[in-house]
């Protein structure tokens, strides 16, 4: 926009100088254009912005390419971390878009703040910074010949990948600036320890909830007014009876002749001796001057030429550090290793042979095949079965979405399934008592099961949408019956509500015998007396903290809320257990925390994971600023 | 424009108008040249100095290493004041002086680290961050050393930009160590409120312990048993809105 502005207004000067060619301030303005036209060329006035940009990050443009290429990374991620059991709903796109764009903001604004500092990475430390990479070094030393294979495969160009190695250097240096400076004083470090540290002393025993079940028979009546106040927890779970289709590949399987086998069998031989292996030497020489470069190659053909071994040679002359202890070996490739025309050499080389000077990227090279693996073919009984299978599954697959593409038209307009099953020959299945949490089979899929119970479906009673579900399976479903769910009369559920009555009685018991135990420890009673008098264990532990990984740790957080003990009196309190067992404790003595107590190492780590978390809020509040300083919209 | 009859009328005519102006152009384009190569050249030694500096910096940040654990602690501080003497007006000298800090402050020279907060307070651009984050690094070496006064203070009139929430923690921190616990809750509780809705950054358990220091809750009475609900398991309590579950 900025450009096309600034194109208008050289537009009109054009005009206005050709009225007034007279000034000397206009002949200045011509100067300036040449000049401008000269040093920056016509396309810095001409190229206009695209319009298809999706944010607007003070005034720098995110277009979807990048947005793009930032789900994919996000989804990569995804799908590594979850293994097999990987939900395509987490992939959807319009799920992930808006975090992806998030961080696309996130770091635009930091470039924009690094740039503004005037922050810069030269030329000279991104390449000491590639050299330095492991990934890209044989023997503990940079391999170009590695460099621009690990590049290619991971889909990188050398150009793109050095980019993206200078933005993350600036956005670590602009870090380590802000963030990673940051420090605990000798103050802080004492109040942490006093704190986090701090030391208790505790008594504490168990009142379990297995001690009051079932102290005596239940009666009938008890029974029925449980049940009478509990009504709504003994209803049956809302279900579905559901009719469906399912199309899978096996539906549309059909024999395959030997013919068409041994066709295919044919064609994954060409395809499998394309992978002959070939295990490769070379030695490099990186250019230096030309008549240098000519006569170091001159000398290492005549070493060969007189009978020294090509591995003494490559030893002795080999640019390529790497490999050149190792006598020139580079390992082998199946034809995509090494840059095309090194590969387009390999193939035609006779093992043994030298090649001659060959030139890539990397510099000169001399070639030679030290191995060649042909490639092992396996015999047509072998590949039969998996042949086969390819086939069938082939032309299953577009007979089933040739049905599918039917079924969707049939299923839409049609009111049941029934007749879209006669059309196409399929048999109407039926599934009963179908909820919204299966744990396994069709009706645990997600999809399926929004499906069912959606408005249009379930409320609507239309037959729903085609799903097509993970392995080529595609399913259309209605529903029959709507089981709401219902009260359960007693006789059916007797069992459950004796089980309940008997689990509310035991943590009924368990409160008065807490409350018990609460009061006698108040009037002075001993816990060791009153522990040993009723049957509970004693535990007592001394100088716990709050990392403390042997107490339970709703034990070890009330521990920690409690005050302190006065001369007179400890505190004493309890604590519900998740199980229904309630802890009574005794808090003896608190003492607090001191760096000291920990061993040397622990006590640096103490004070570097307070320091790295103070830097990480300065981080996070540095990058809310730079946020709130923006103008961002989101188009 | 005037008409020409004849061209040798126009060659004339332009012959005139460059024996009139073609002096004047030819410096104006010489100016210009001159001009944009010597703005070229003044930028690109800027931005020379710019790398230079960068790699000291990154050099720097090699010889702290990488967990803050110090490899070569001298090494570190030699590049860190070559950076600072020779490439003082960079960005890159106050974040070396900013680190020159914090390697005094882990050997708990507190006056050395005053020293090299203050010089990147003289640098920092007023409002800048670097500038409000040496701020708050003083005080803190401050009240350390024992001025929290002045330490209080500087939090008090500084601005904080966006770092109120470590403002807070700081001036909570100085509070409680010097014994005025109701007015370092509020600070904490302070924290909690700026570090946003969800409080990312910020070291939620630790300053909930803090906070628990201060305030102990009462253990319960015997008779409070029978009102602790019978089917919802009593959960450690979570602060959603601290200043309102805190305050009660």
């Amino acid at each position: 926009m900025r450009l096309f502005v600034y194109f208008l207004w050289v537009l009109f000067m054009l005009q206005d100088i050709r009225q007034h060619t007279q000034g000397t301030a206009a002949k200045i303005i011509i100067g300036i254009i040449v000049i401008s036209f000269a040093f920056f060329g016509i396309q810095s006035i001409l190229v206009s912005g695209g319009d298809n940009e999706i944010a607007d990050v003070n005034g720098e443009l995110i277009y979807p390419q990048q947005l793009q290429q930032a789900l994919d990374t996000q989804k990569r991620r995804l799908i590594s971390m979850m293994g097999d059991q990987f939900d395509p709903a987490m992939l959807d796109d319009e799920r992930l878009a808006p975090q992806a764009l998030e961080s696309l903001i996130s770091r635009a604004l930091l470039m924009q703040a690094a740039l503004a500092l005037k922050l810069v990475i030269s030329e000279n430390d991104i390449g000491a910074t590639v050299a330095n990479m492991e990934q890209f070094q044989i023997d503990g030393k940079f391999s170009p010949v590695r460099y621009k294979n690990v590049l290619s495969s991971a889909g990188y160009t050398p150009s793109y990948f050095k980019q993206s190695l200078t933005e993350d250097m600036l956005l670590s240096q602009l870090s380590s600036g802000m963030a990673g400076s940051e420090f605990i004083t000798p103050a802080e470090l004492a109040l942490n320890s006093q704190i986090m540290l701090a030391q208790r002393d505790l008594r504490f025993f168990t009142i379990p909830l297995e001690k009051f079940r079932s102290r005596s028979p239940l009666t009938e009546a008890e029974i029925d007014t449980y049940y009478a106040d509990h009504q709504e927890e003994f209803r049956t779970q809302e279900s579905l009876d559901i009719e469906y289709l399912e199309l899978t590949l096996d539906n549309y399987r059909q024999p395959v002749s030997e013919a068409e086998i041994l066709a295919a069998y044919e064609q994954a031989k060409q395809e499998l001796q394309f992978q002959t292996q070939n295990r490769v030497s070379h030695i490099l020489f990186e250019s230096g001057g030309d008549s240098d470069l000519q006569r170091r190659i001159s000398a290492a053909q005549d070493k060969l030429a007189a009978g020294i071994d090509f591995s003494d040679v490559a030893k002795d002359m080999s640019d390529d550090i790497g490999s050149a202890d190792r006598g020139g070996d580079l390992g082998y490739t199946s034809g995509d290793a090494f840059p095309e025309e090194m590969e387009v050499v390999i193939a035609q080389l006779q093992p043994g042979v030298v090649s001659a000077p060959l030139k890539t990227a990397a510099g000169t090279h001399l070639i030679l095949v030290t191995e060649r693996k042909d490639a092992d073919v396996p015999s047509f009984e072998d590949m039969r079965p998996a042949l086969e299978n390819t086939i069938q599954e082939d032309d299953a697959r577009e007979m089933l979405l040739l049905t599918v593409e039917s079924l969707k038209d049939l299923s839409f307009n049609a009111e049941n399934l029934r007749n879209p099953a006669k059309e196409l020959d399929l048999v109407v299945k039926q599934a009963e008592g179908v909820t919204r949490s299966a744990a396994e089979g069709l009706f645990s899929n997600p999809s399926v099961v929004a499906a069912a119970f959606s408005e249009d479906v379930l409320l609507a009673g239309n037959n729903s949408e085609v799903i097509e579900l993970p392995g080529n399976i595609f399913v259309v479903l209605s529903v029959r019956k709507h089981n709401k769910p219902e009260i359960e009369a007693l006789s059916v559920v007797r069992e459950k509500v004796v089980a309940a009555l008997i689990e509310e009685n035991a943590r009924v018991g368990v409160l008065s015998e807490t409350e018990r135990a609460l009061q006698a420890l108040q009037d002075g009673l001993t816990a060791e007396h009153f522990t040993s008098v009723n049957g509970y264990q004693l535990n007592v532990e001394l100088g716990v903290q709050r990392r403390n990984t042997v107490l339970p740790p709703e034990v070890l957080g009330r521990t920690f809320q409690l005050p302190s003990p006065t001369p007179d009196a400890t505190s004493i309190d309890f604590i519900s257990m998740p199980n229904g067992d309630a802890v009574v404790i005794e808090l003896l003595s608190v003492a607090a925390g001191e760096l000291k107590s920990l061993p040397d190492q622990e006590q640096a780590q103490f004070q570097q994971v307070l320091a790295t978390e103070a830097g990480r809020l300065i981080n996070y509040e540095y990058q809310r600023g730079l946020r709130e300083r923006a103008k961002i919209s989101i188009l | 424009m005037e008409e020409y009859r004849t061209e040798e009328e126009q060659v004339e005519a332009l012959r005139r108008w460059w024996q009139e102006n073609g002096r004047s152009i030819i410096a104006a384009v010489i100016i210009a040249l001159a001009g944009s190569f010597a703005w070229q050249s003044w930028q690109s030694s800027q931005e020379g100095r710019q790398e230079e500096a960068s790699t000291v910096y990154q050099a720097m940040l090699q010889a702290i290493g990488a967990e803050g654990v110090s490899i070569d602690t001298q090494a570190a501080v030699n590049l860190a004041e070559q950076l600072k003497q020779n490439f003082g007006g960079t960005v890159y000298a106050q974040f070396a002086a900013l680190h020159l800090a914090k390697l005094a402050v882990n050997r708990e020279q507190l006056p050395e680290a005053e020293v090299e907060l203050r010089w990147v307070l003289g640098k920092a651009e007023k409002g800048s961050d670097a500038e409000q984050i040496a701020q708050l690094r003083l005080a803190r070496v401050l009240a350390s050393s024992g001025d929290t006064g002045q330490a209080l203070a500087i939090l008090k009139d500084a601005a904080p930009g966006p770092y109120g929430a470590s403002y807070a923690v700081a001036r909570g921190d100085i509070l409680q160590s010097i014994g005025r616990a109701e007015e370092a809750r509020d600070a904490y509780l302070q924290a909690f409120s700026q570090a946003g809705s969800n409080q990312e950054g910020l070291n939620f358990s630790v300053l909930q312990q803090k906070l628990q220091s201060l305030t102990p809750l009462a253990p319960r009475e015997p008779e409070d048993t029978m009102s602790v609900q019978l089917d919802v398991p009593e959960q450690a309590p979570v602060i959603t809105d601290p200043v309102e579950t805190l305050e009660q």
